[in-house]
């Protein structure tokens, strides 16, 4: 009899152990993993304006430098449910809706005087650090973030169809299987610019 | 203007934080909570009860059961030690090199910025909610 308890309380341990991985190893894990991917790309930036591919001093090497140092500091702090609750505080309140896209705006003034090559590094360091915050919201909570595209694309698609053309839903069914979350991280580069600043 | 809107940002910034905060350390407890009460309820349901040829069979599988479980329990905790350990290794060695590359950087480019962590990678007190 006592062997059953035994078993009970350590098959309660080992779930309770689970869940202690996940929910603190787990998570801290990934934190220091997306930091030092951020690192690594602003380590690359600096090679890059040290080899003289952009200036030290020009706004738009500062607007990327600020934007992946406040995604540095606060990367403890992005997880699935801040930018779902951004995006629903942001949909009521117009100004902040406004000031969702001052990273895009800020970066395509700043690009505006510099040759090709350098705006084409430049927006290259975007797209990279674009998907390594993609990724790691994945990371952050991989079965809900599975969940809500799931239900984005059985859900929308369909509804897609019966409103509108066939080509339109194709486009929306490879949207939302292809780039999740995309217009959720211009808000999320604002806000990184935003903390940077700070 | 554009000062009023980074001003608003910045409270739907932090008011989505603390949210997102409150949400994700309750998410944390409520495991935790729910795991004792499952055990608990577990050990209750069978605690003081008369043996039963069914439950003396299950008790001599489970013996071997608990040795297996016993085990794995414990190599768990090796790892979880192991990989803590090896965090700590590696926020000394970041710690150790910090200084002379933030040193380097600055003489490269002296306005410089930095990502405001502590020396060793980790997230500052202040910045914790």
């Amino acid at each position: 009899m006592n062997s059953v308890i035994v078993t009970s309380i350590l098959f309660f341990a080992i779930v309770a152990m689970a869940w202690y991985l996940y929910s603190t190893l787990y998570k801290d894990y990934i934190v220091d993993h997306f930091r030092q991917r951020i690192f690594e790309l602003r380590d690359d930036l600096f090679v890059e304006a040290s080899n003289g591919r952009i200036d030290f001093n020009h706004p738009a090497y500062g607007i990327m430098r600020r934007t992946l140092n406040g995604f540095i500091r606060f990367a403890h702090e992005l997880t699935l449910s801040h930018v779902l609750l951004m995006t629903f505080f942001c949909k009521k309140d117009m100004m902040a809706k406004n000031a969702k896209h001052a990273f895009q705006n800020e970066l395509n003034v700043a690009c505006e005087d510099l040759d090709e090559d350098s705006k084409k590094m430049i927006l290259n360091y975007r797209k990279k650090l674009n998907n390594i915050v993609r990724s790691y919201i994945l990371m952050d909570a991989p079965i809900i973030f599975t969940i809500i595209i799931l239900g984005r694309i059985l859900v929308a698609t369909p509804a897609i169809i019966l409103l509108f053309s066939y080509e339109k839903s194709i486009k929306a069914f490879k949207y939302n299987a292809q780039k999740p979350l995309a217009s959720k991280i211009c808000s999320i580069e604002s806000e990184a610019l935003l903390a940077g600043r700070i | 203007m554009l000062l009023q809107n980074e001003v608003t940002r910045l409270k739907q910034t932090y008011r989505a934080r603390s949210v997102a905060s409150v949400i994700n350390s309750l998410c944390k407890s409520a495991g935790y909570v729910s795991f004792t009460i499952c055990a608990y309820l577990a050990v209750d349901s069978i605690a003081g009860k008369e043996t039963h040829a069914s439950l003396s069979v299950l008790a001599e599988v489970s013996t071997k059961q608990n040795t297996t479980l016993g085990v794995a329990l414990a190599i768990a905790l090796l790892g979880i030690w192991y990989g803590n350990a090896q965090r700590k290794e590696k926020q000394r060695t970041i710690q150790h090199f910090e200084n002379n590359k933030r040193l380097i950087e600055e003489s490269i480019d002296s306005n410089r910025k930095s990502s405001l962590l502590n020396p060793n990678g980790t997230t500052r007190q202040d910045d914790k909610l």
